[in-house]
């Protein structure tokens, strides 16, 4: 019983000591980011809104007081963001009156992007083209040739609040992002220490980076999967500036340890901080400092060891042993992988298509007015309006006021996505997954004529897996149908509810699922991995009636020698369309699924 | 605004800067497609191109770009008459960042819709490939581009006008650029149709290599700390691919290509089993231009093996089966047809 009691401790003592380091971190980027400001993009922070956050926010902006900080307001667009007219205060001063967008009113300051995992890709890739070039992007109509550019470099603070994988930041925004903070983790009583008054530090460009600490940098960079060369780049000036602020005038291997940690969310390897943690105690400054203490007293034999470090820590990276790895990192690296970054702007966004009505208010924030609509709207009120400002009653011009714009709305057809839930167990699996494969790459070869997506989820052994999330690319399809598993006993319900779960997220993203199952017989894994016939059953008929209650388009395969009653009864429960194949062959597959999808649409 | 980081300074990436070289010299060929990952420096390169190259004559406020000497009937500005005209002025080859959200209106000009209702005015408003003519046109990420704006591009790119005939106007103007398309493989194909009309297509990759890698570095962060300053270090190296490009410019017509080069071109197209005669066309005038850049006046063979992967790759029927991809198949059929040269 003691001894429970003491694991208890030693958890509560661990996830403290976690919490601790995790907000130290945050407090350390905060003074990078005071410090590096433009230089190096700016701050990624993965936090719920919270009181938390809002208190991170604060210091921050308190170690960075001079400038405007402007919020950007959801729904940004190019248009906003970079300037446009303002039709209420031209109309109300009769002349074109432009606003000044809002990355000109950052300039020399913070911009807070509020949910940037629901920024669109658009205002990402304009941002990413300001921060690029430090000029304000011109969406007024021929400022570009006039000369007048207006600066813009500010500091950027993307809050990303993402709740699942699919949402992530645009990654034309996320590789230009230099820091990288969670506050996930984070106790509140953490948060609550007071943070150390910032000091003077000296300035961060005069510090140099020696090959030999930049050389494993990029190593471990490259190791980690961080491929890109912005990565890198942000590496080494936070390393430098972290070096002036521990107050040295060269980069050493704990700045480039810092710098990791900072922008990759590198963890080094849990053998590693044992002597650091007999030097920290809770309550002490940051763990950082901590780490940089010892090294001006004996700068070589410091040196030595700190690189030591960093080798060691290039061999944890390639081994996979880094804690960040499996963490935020490996998120995000497939999340940058993955993301399409056009995902849900295809359906929402009625910019294309046929126009079917005339709406008084913009479809969407900078939409054209159209001209027909919105002088007939204006004509039935010329001859009062023209009395109303005393003029004549027949003057030339229009009187047109902010009522009156239409807008032409516009729609066009939805993509849709092929969702294939595949049986991978038993002695079948192996050849079955393959003519899928063969089935995807099929529709995937042509699939670039209506955009639409495929996506494989296998199930097999205790649950059921996503082995490739909706895509339309043949080249990432290839490289991750290379490796497919196959064998074992049956979790159908748990495939069904990750095809579900699937579904309905590709449905909110604005396109059409369809769900192809393919199965040979009933399941036997209920959801929480045990083999209970009985329990999966019931969980499987739950889960395939709500099949039925969203009204998803499903087909099933059934791909047994014989025909069985079990998949007649799956195919009526999910209210889908039955097909029996006995060699599931790829061509045939991907000629039903066509079919479907293209009688799917509305 | 800052200079833009210089063209002689990127580290590596021969094959995308041999291309924009190349589509610089003659913009016949029609244009680059760039693939590859993030931070690979693409819009780095382009940018640095559009700085690299001489400073193009048009008029004060001219939003088309016309050339002084031939004044362009839609340019309100260049068309006036005598003495009203505007004076000469140089500027920089425009580069024009085409944003993946921008709409239909702003690529190819239209009505000036709130000034015509605002101030009862009818005005064309010169879009984006007004803007672009002359220079570069930059689509980054051009696979998520929206189709009926790939559509546009391409006929203006094609054609080098653009007609914009809507809402009771009726205008054409010049559109000739060198379009430059990037993006990501990973994130979605690129339609065959619109592959096709690149004239050169170049894969980049990240550099792997750790000195480069650092090399790049601490170019960039050099360039950061003192643009100017860095920008005038390399004015040397910058001067001498200007004259270049400039010298090439001038004899890339003249450039002459024997018929046993041409035949065996034709054979190579013949081989890889392309279709349609651009492969060939494109072939022969990214010769000419590679002779040119190296101030040849004829086209050897060497210059061909060169350039054939950029300008045949993307044009290979893809097999969705084949895992290897196209560059292999190039390669193999050069060198199969050096050895059943040899015979011959």
């Amino acid at each position: 019983m003691a001894m429970h009691e003491a694991d208890k401790d030693d958890i509560c003592t661990s996830m403290r000591r976690q919490s601790q380091e995790r907000w130290h971190l945050a407090l350390m980027a905060a003074r990078i980011l005071a410090v590096g400001g433009a230089d190096i993009g700016g701050l990624w922070l993965t936090a719920r809104a919270s009181g938390m956050r809002d208190g991170f926010l604060a210091h921050l902006r308190s170690l960075i007081p001079s400038g405007p900080s402007v919020r950007l307001p959801p729904g940004s667009t190019a248009a906003s963001l970079g300037g446009r007219l303002d039709i209420a205060r031209s109309l109300a001063d009769s002349r074109l009156v432009w606003d000044s967008g809002i990355l000109a009113t950052a300039h020399g300051g913070i911009l807070i992007i509020p949910m940037a995992e629901r920024l669109e890709p658009s205002a990402a890739a304009v941002i990413a083209e300001a921060m690029d070039t430090h000029v304000c992007p011109g969406r007024r109509p021929g400022m570009e040739m006039m000369g007048g550019r207006i600066p813009c470099r500010f500091t950027i603070i993307a809050l990303d609040e993402a709740a699942n994988p699919e949402e992530a930041l645009p990654t034309a925004l996320a590789d230009r992002l230099g820091l990288h903070v969670t506050l996930d983790g984070v106790a509140l009583v953490s948060s609550m220490l007071a943070a150390p008054p910032p000091t003077p530090c000296a300035d961060w460009r005069s510090v140099g980076i020696a090959d030999n600490v930049l050389e494993p940098l990029g190593a471990i960079a490259a190791a980690a999967g961080y491929r890109s060369l912005r990565t890198l780049h942000h590496l080494s000036r936070v390393a430098r500036i972290h070096a002036a602020i521990a107050g040295r005038g060269e980069a050493m291997a704990e700045d480039a340890v810092a710098a990791l940690r900072l922008c990759l969310c590198l963890e080094p390897p849990q053998v590693q901080p044992k002597p650091e943690q007999q030097a920290a105690p809770p309550p002490s400054p940051s763990p950082d400092n901590n780490a940089a203490g010892p090294a001006p007293q004996d700068a070589d034999a410091g040196a030595e060891q700190a690189l030591d470090s960093l080798t060691e820590l290039l061999a944890a990276v390639e081994q996979g042993r880094v804690d960040g790895l499996s963490l935020a990192s490996g998120e995000r690296a497939a999340r940058q992988g993955r993301k399409t970054g056009k995902g849900g702007a295809a359906a929402r966004n009625t910019r294309r298509g046929r126009p079917f009505a005339a709406s008084s208010s913009p479809p969407f924030p900078d939409a054209r007015p159209d001209l027909v609509e919105t002088v007939r709207a204006a004509i039935p009120w010329q001859r009062l309006r023209a009395r109303l400002q005393g003029g004549a009653d027949g003057t030339a011009r229009l009187l047109i006021r902010k009522e009156d714009f239409r807008y032409r709305r516009r729609r066009h057809e939805q993509p849709s996505t092929a969702i294939f839930v595949v049986d991978a167990s038993g002695s079948t699996a192996l050849e079955r997954l393959g003519e899928t494969k063969g089935a995807i790459e099929h529709l995937l070869a042509e699939c670039y004529i209506r955009r639409d997506e495929v996506s494989l989820i296998a199930f097999r052994g205790k649950a059921a897996e996503i082995l490739m999330p909706p895509t339309r690319s043949l080249v990432s399809a290839k490289r991750r149908l290379s490796a497919l598993p196959g064998g074992g006993p049956t979790p159908l319900a748990s495939g069904l509810e990750r095809g579900l779960e699937m579904a309905l997220s590709t449905r909110r993203r604005g396109s059409t699922p369809i769900v192809v199952v393919m199965t040979d017989g009933s399941g036997n894994i209920a959801l929480d991995g045990t083999a209970d016939r009985a329990l999966a059953g019931r969980q499987t008929e739950r889960i395939a009636r709500l099949y039925r209650e969203h009204g998803l388009t499903s087909i099933c395969i059934d791909i047994a020698r014989r025909p069985r009653d079990s998949v007649t009864n799956l195919a009526g429960m999910l209210g889908a369309e039955l097909h029996l194949l006995r060699q599931a062959d790829a061509a045939r597959m991907s000629q039903i699924v066509r079919t479907t999808m293209q009688k799917g649409q509305p | 605004m800052p200079r833009p980081f210089p063209f002689s300074a990127i580290v590596g990436q021969e094959d995308m800067k041999k291309a924009l070289l190349l589509a610089a010299v003659e913009p016949l060929l029609g244009g680059v497609l760039v693939m590859g990952d993030r931070g690979t420096g693409k819009s780095t390169a382009v940018r640095a191109l559009a700085e690299l190259l001489p400073k193009i004559e048009t008029r004060a406020g001219c939003r088309y770009n016309c050339l002084p000497s031939d004044p362009q009937p839609a340019c309100p500005h260049c068309s006036a008459a005598g003495a009203t005209k505007p004076a000469m002025v140089k500027i920089r080859t425009p580069m024009v960042d085409l944003p993946l959200g921008v709409t239909e209106d702003r690529v190819c000009g239209s009505l000036d819709i709130e000034k015509a209702l605002v101030a009862g005015e009818r005005a064309f408003e010169p879009g984006l490939l007004a803007t672009a003519n002359r220079g570069f046109l930059y689509i980054d990420e051009v696979n998520l581009l929206e189709d009926h704006l790939v559509d546009l591009l391409l006929d203006a790119a094609a054609s080098g006008v653009n007609v914009v005939e809507r809402e009771g106007l009726s205008v054409r103007h010049a559109a000739r650029f060198v379009l430059v398309g990037s993006g990501n493989p990973e994130e979605g194909d690129l339609r065959p149709q619109l592959l096709d009309r690149f004239g050169l297509s170049v894969e980049v990759r990240t550099i792997m290599d750790l000195k480069m890698r650092i090399e790049v570095i601490r170019r960039r962060d050099a360039y950061e700390t003192d643009p100017d300053g860095f920008v005038a270090d390399r004015a040397k190296g910058e001067a001498a691919i200007r004259s270049s490009v400039v010298a090439a410019r001038k004899i890339v017509k003249k450039v002459e290509v024997p018929d046993a080069i041409l035949f065996r071109m034709s054979q190579l197209c013949m081989r890889l089993g392309i279709d349609g005669m651009r492969g060939e066309l494109t072939l022969l005038r990214a010769g000419r231009a590679a002779a040119a850049l190296a101030g040849r006046m004829t086209v050897d063979w060497t210059d061909i093996e060169d350039i054939a992967p950029m300008v045949l790759c993307h044009r290979l029927r893809r097999d969705p089966m084949d895992e290897a991809g196209t560059a292999p198949r190039i390669e193999r059929a050069l060198a199969a047809l050096d050895a059943g040269h040899g015979h011959a």
